[in-house]
């Protein structure tokens, strides 16, 4: 289920989302109700969840960062001079 | 909050308590390890999520180092934090529990990396606690 949430809110992110907060929110945390569409906006990642769940008390609820491929990263990583991925 | 490298890991590890859902007296107190390449708060094993009945808040997407992205599911925790409970965002995860960055904004980290070496993490002048500051939509 974690990837279908994950899916679907990518897809309604890049839809109807991403041309409305960017660049403005460049780096708030934006949760997105997978099942409804509505989003709620935050500085923190526990502050756009509650905001979501306010909205939607039963929605499927999906963070992402605004402007960022992630909302975070889990080991460091570079590109090389050869523009090949490395692990620092 | 003082911890030490485990030499055999290689790793800078720290006791952390985490506070169970809807009880101040039930907590947990777990090794975590510290990881600056991780820039959320923390992650936790199931089994840790499970046993302190954190709520469950939905799920995200993280890089990895190798480039891939992987989707964990997000609960609320509520740790210890320099003398104060402090609500952070933990990453469920398989594997031994991490500390990241945000956690650790605004606090002065030392390790001393040797064999059993010290590891401190001490209050900076300007901590703040990011996931409980917000402003208006």
């Amino acid at each position: 289920m974690a990837q279908d949430v994950a899916r679907r809110g990518k897809e309604i992110y890049e839809r109807e989302i991403r041309a409305e907060v960017e660049p403005e929110q460049e780096g708030r945390f934006l949760v997105i109700d997978v099942k409804s569409g509505s989003y709620a906006l935050a500085d923190g990642e526990l502050g756009a969840f509650d905001r979501a769940r306010e909205e939607t008390p039963d929605g499927l609820l999906y963070l992402v960062r605004v402007g960022h491929r992630a909302a975070h990263r889990l080991g460091v990583s570079a590109v090389g001079p050869t523009g090949s991925r490395s692990i620092l | 909050m003082r911890g030490s490298i485990v030499s055999e890991g290689r790793e800078a590890m720290v006791s952390l308590k985490v506070i169970a859902s809807g009880s101040d007296h039930d907590s947990s107190n777990i090794q975590v390890a510290i990881d600056t390449g991780f820039t959320a708060h923390l992650t936790l094993p199931p089994e840790t999520v499970r046993s302190l009945s954190l709520p469950e808040r939905g799920f995200v997407e993280v890089e990895l180092a190798d480039g891939g992205m992987a989707t964990l599911g997000v609960y609320e925790a509520r740790v210890l934090w320099h003398w104060r409970p402090l609500r952070v965002p933990a990453y469920e995860t398989d594997g031994a529990p991490l500390i990241g960055m945000s956690l650790l904004r605004g606090s002065i980290l030392t390790i001393e990396v040797i064999p059993r070496g010290e590891v401190t993490i001490a209050e900076g002048s300007c901590s703040s606690s990011p996931s409980s500051r917000g402003r208006p939509r």
